[in-house]
């Protein structure tokens, strides 16, 4: 059986969509990231053209947002102000962003910026999860207790000092704004939702309290990936309603998968198979910038990448 | 040779069975070819249907043609050229020690979107010319098939087009022709064309009103792709709630 994708021109088989995307789906409940960082290359290797798969996979993302922060919301473990904040950083940060993504395309060396951003971020991101997790495992076998140190840096010293009651936290309001541009930026460059970046920036950078981190960061991804999704839709024509109906109807169903599936391991352990899956994905990359594909390859429509 | 190429095509497209109906109606067709021609000379007649639609559900996509030749002892030969696309080739080059995929040309080149060459004979076809219709070939964008054309001692011929499914809509134009390859003093003789048609592969049903909306009424489509979006997720979150 297969399916006509009116916007991809092309018939796929929904189940394999659907398959794909109940296993993200289940990523995202499992680790409160949007899997966007895994969703772009599965459906590139599914033949999907990149501009397509990059903006259509922002419903999903979107969707996968909506309904892990309203569960967190429910719980009170969502910052809201927090969150706003975030957003209007990112919101910012996407539209630099797309501007660069644009001056990157017309010199012609937008495939290997992507390539190399991928690398460091998933690389670096995936390492320090890896390191971080296994000494707080370490540390709970050794029967001490976890605690995330907190430094006082310059940036306690920055202005526009406010309160954040739910993160119980007293910061400046421009560090979070910062970090909504920094990933706002990165997420229209790597056409990713970014939650992969803005958690450990949250609890590294912000020293925001773990439990609340990944309903704040869910919900902000709301707004990246809508901005994304409409701006696609406006401006390249690219979002696949057919191709988002198939991984929304996957993301449903692996998101109850991937919350039955986290009650099974600790937080911890959580992060020890994310970081192994981001090195993973990472290492993936990095084989195919050292190796590469076919020696001559060619791509219709916009050529490669079409982010943003 | 062909004194007056008659130009009746009809061009089918089915999900993998064969479909009685048109098929019914291509053999009438023929019958009614064969009937009007002066059966002495045997008339070089092809039929085809010109127009293709893909649905929601619609797979791999066949293209059938059916004809007669006055000469079947010559090979018959058939082009298939597809709607234009712009293209872009890359090659993998080493850069800084790491392996990147550049644009060979700046400019995007714009090529047929499919192509696809069928003969009557079971001789290989000509190789792919160079890297780029090796890199066609490659992705399914070059069919060449030897063979795919059955040429009866009768004259009349069948052949069936086995385009992807992932093959664009837009105007296809076939052009059916004799083949003298391999015959002395062919090297410089034009090809003797049989038969030029076109045929259409139009959308219809959902997939034509999605793939028109996201075109005309992009803002209020990419609207509707969010608010299904957000929808989708509410929807989930419920399903989660209610079995806690």
């Amino acid at each position: 059986m297969s399916m006509y994708l009116p916007i991809a021109e092309m018939a796929t088989n929904p189940f394999v969509i659907v398959f794909f995307g109940a296993l993200v789906g289940a990523m995202s409940g499992m680790f409160g990231v949007g899997g966007g960082f895994l969703m772009a290359p599965i459906l590139f290797f599914l033949g999907i053209p990149p501009s397509v798969a990059v903006s259509t996979e922002a419903t999903q993302i979107c969707a996968a947002s909506v309904s892990g922060s309203l569960a967190h919301f429910r719980r009170g473990n969502l910052d809201i102000k927090m969150g706003v904040l975030l957003t209007g950083g990112g919101l910012l940060g996407s539209t630099v962003g797309v501007f660069v993504f644009r001056w990157l395309v017309s010199t012609g060396s937008v495939d290997l910026v992507i390539q190399i951003f991928y690398v460091l971020f998933l690389g670096g991101v995936g390492g320090m999860m890896l390191v971080e997790s296994l000494q707080a495992i370490l540390r709970r076998r050794a029967g001490k207790a976890v605690s995330l140190r907190r430094r006082h840096g310059f940036m306690h010293g920055l202005p526009f000092r406010t309160k954040f009651p739910r993160s119980k936290l007293y910061i400046s309001a421009l560090l979070p704004i910062t970090v909504g541009v920094g990933v706002g930026f990165l997420s229209a460059i790597m056409g990713v939702g970014g939650g992969f970046i803005m958690v450990p920036a949250m609890i590294y950078l912000l020293g925001m309290p773990t439990l609340v981190v990944v309903g704040t960061s869910l919900f902000t991804i709301i707004f990246v990936t809508a901005n994304n999704t409409l701006q696609h839709a406006w401006f390249n024509g690219t979002v696949d309603l057919v191709l988002a109906g198939l991984l929304l109807l996957g993301g449903v169903i692996g998101a109850q998968i991937g919350v039955r599936l986290s009650g099974r391991f600790n937080a911890e352990q959580l992060r020890v198979l994310l970081a192994i899956i981001v090195l993973a994905v990472c290492i993936k990359i990095l084989m195919d910038l050292l190796v590469g594909g076919p020696a001559v390859q060619f791509s219709f429509g916009q050529g490669g990448g079409g982010h943003a | 040779m062909p004194d007056r190429p008659l130009r009746h095509f009809r061009w089918s497209r089915r999900l993998l069975a064969l479909s009685p109906l048109p098929l019914a109606l291509l053999t009438l067709l023929m019958l009614l070819a064969f009937a009007a021609a002066p059966r002495a000379q045997g008339p070089d007649v092809a039929a085809v249907e010109s127009q293709v639609s893909v649905g929601l559900f619609s797979g791999k996509i066949i293209v059938r043609t059916f004809g007669s030749t006055a000469s079947p002892d010559v090979p018959v030969r058939l082009e298939l050229i597809g709607p234009p696309r712009e293209v872009v080739f890359t090659q993998s080059v080493r850069r800084f020690g790491v392996k990147v995929n550049e644009p060979i040309d700046a400019a995007p080149q714009t090529i047929p979107a499919i192509r696809a060459e069928l003969s009557s004979t079971e001789r290989p076809m000509r190789p792919a010319e160079g890297p780029l219709e090796e890199a066609m070939i490659r992705d399914g964008a070059l069919l060449l098939l030897p063979g795919a054309i059955k040429l009866e001692p009768t004259g009349l011929f069948f052949a069936e087009i086995p385009l992807p499914a992932s093959a664009p809509p837009g105007r296809y134009s076939i052009l059916i022709f004799h083949d003298h390859t391999g015959t002395a003093g062919a090297a410089d003789a034009e090809p003797v064309v049989l038969a030029a048609e076109t045929f259409e592969i139009r959308q219809r049903g959902f997939v034509a009103l999605v793939s028109h909306g996201a075109k005309d009424y992009a803002f209020l489509y990419g609207l509707l792709c969010v608010l299904v979006a957000l929808s989708a997720g509410w929807f989930t979150e419920r399903v989660f709630r209610n079995r806690r």
